[in-house]
């Protein structure tokens, strides 16, 4: 049976940055690669929705810039096991309903954080079931 | 200009004290750093006793007009002068070099720096594609105002690095900034930039450096007007004839590529087993072998070794 995921886009537009946008194109390779089936939507206007859509499910974010991300924290949905993610660093984490959310602390973080991703799914061949991990450049160059 | 004389006279005196031996030839190197067009286009230079820096100094590419070929700017005309002067003091007696100019994105690199340049090919593709162009616009206004003075007799020419000579024009291209891209970038940047760079040359050599970059030997083999391939395996790597190599020189012989292979690892003996294999594989018509200077009795081991065995060796190596 094939594998199937959905990327999720912001309705506003505050994920479509070019080094997120830049990501997204590497996981999509990725994710075929690695036998997915791709869909891409835009988020439900209200995000408690987002449960509904069915599947596994990627959304990229920008702490403190993304209402989508602002909502899961409010709500408890995306708790941060470690520091909320900074300058150039990300936060990946697995939360209900089979999303698997990249968080940056900024655009360069959330690039980062799918890189990871990718990573992960390079070696797994798939999406890892469950995340919870962080991290950031030791130092700036 | 006592400095040339000196560099001139100081050259001299190596030749004078040194035996040239089986296909290399004097060629004296007159240099301001690897890839000095970045100086002409605007970098400072930062000079160290062995070694030169190009200091980065693009904040933003909107603010640096379009690359020009611009015969006032400081370093190019001192490079040039100190290039005429020394050919003449050389008087024919030894090759001079074509200066190692580079090209495309090392250019860019060194005028921005390579951090900012990973996000520029990510924020600003269509600005780095055109700024490429540019720089491979006014590549061969400087390698034509060296290659007229340098040239041979017979319009031959050399190029600095590697002591490569070819009738024409001759040059090392590369893309040390391409262990930083991967396969695709480099397709969609650079490898359509070397294929109009190597088009107006007449001898191709192009430089591989490390093992960061051996992920774009496909890419680099498609393009049909690269001559030949020198690998390097990284500081203080190990020399070219490392059986591991095999991989990046068959698909390089099977582009009908030639290879230049230094040869360092171990002592003569060594070389000469290292280079036997090389040349039972791949044959003695498509093969350089560079060697450093070395003692007069292992040289006349190596080449009496190379005369007797190594001629019209039809190698194993099959596509």
């Amino acid at each position: 049976m094939n594998k199937k995921v959905t990327i999720l886009l912001s309705r506003t537009g505050e994920n479509h940055k070019k080094r997120i946008l830049f990501g997204l194109k590497r996981i999509r390779q990725t994710l075929v690669q690695n036998g997915y089936e791709l869909y891409q939507e835009t988020l439900p206007e209200n995000f408690a929705e987002y449960r509904n859509i069915e599947g596994e499910k990627i959304y990229v974010g920008i702490a403190e810039q993304d209402s989508f991300i602002a909502w899961l924290e409010e709500n408890e949905l995306l708790i941060y096991h470690s520091t909320k993610p900074g300058y150039e660093g990300m936060y990946l984490e697995t939360i209900p309903a089979r999303l698997t959310l990249v968080v940056g602390g900024d655009e360069t973080g959330a690039l980062y954080g799918l890189l990871e991703l990718i990573d992960r799914i390079d070696e797994e061949g798939e999406i890892p079931r469950e995340i919870a991990y962080s991290d950031a450049p030791v130092m700036k160059l | 200009m006592d400095k040339c004389r000196k560099i001139v006279g100081r050259f001299r005196n190596w030749c004078q004290n040194t035996e040239i031996l089986g296909e290399s030839f004097p060629n004296l190197s007159v240099d301001f750093g690897p890839g000095s067009i970045a100086a002409y286009l605007g970098c400072e230079i930062t000079w160290q006793e062995r070694t030169v820096w190009f200091n980065e100094f693009v904040e933003d590419w909107a603010d640096i007009p379009a690359f020009e070929f611009n015969p006032d700017n400081k370093w190019y005309k001192k490079h040039i002068e100190v290039v005429k002067k020394c050919a003449e003091l050389a008087r024919g007696d030894f090759v001079m070099t074509i200066p190692d100019l580079m090209e495309n994105l090392d250019v860019l690199v060194s005028m921005r720096g390579a951090q900012n340049m990973i996000f520029d090919l990510i924020d600003e593709p269509e600005i780095i594609e055109e700024r490429i162009r540019q720089v491979n616009d006014v590549y061969f206004n400087y390698y034509d105002s060296f290659y007229d003075i340098i040239k041979m007799p017979d319009n031959s020419s050399a190029f600095t690095v590697f002591s490569i000579w070819g009738p024409g024009k001759t040059a090392k291209l590369q893309c040390d900034f391409s262990a930083l891209m991967s396969p695709q970038q480099f397709r969609d940047f650079v490898q359509d930039s070397l294929r109009q760079q190597a088009r107006k040359l007449d001898n191709v050599l192009y430089h591989l450096d490390g093992p960061d970059a051996i992920k774009h030997v496909d890419a680099l083999m498609e393009i049909e007007e690269i001559d030949a391939l020198q690998w390097t395996s990284g500081d203080h790597g190990p020399d070219g004839t490392l059986e591991d190599w095999y991989e990046i020189y068959d698909k390089a012989r099977a582009a009908g590529k030639s290879l230049w292979i230094k040869v360092y690892s171990g002592t003569v003996d060594d070389w000469i087993a290292n280079c036997e294999r090389l040349v039972k594989r791949y044959g003695s018509d498509c093969l350089y072998f560079y060697f450093n200077p070395m003692p007069m009795a292992d040289a006349r081991k190596l080449l009496d070794y190379a005369e007797k065995n190594w001629s019209n060796i039809k190698g194993d190596f099959r596509v």
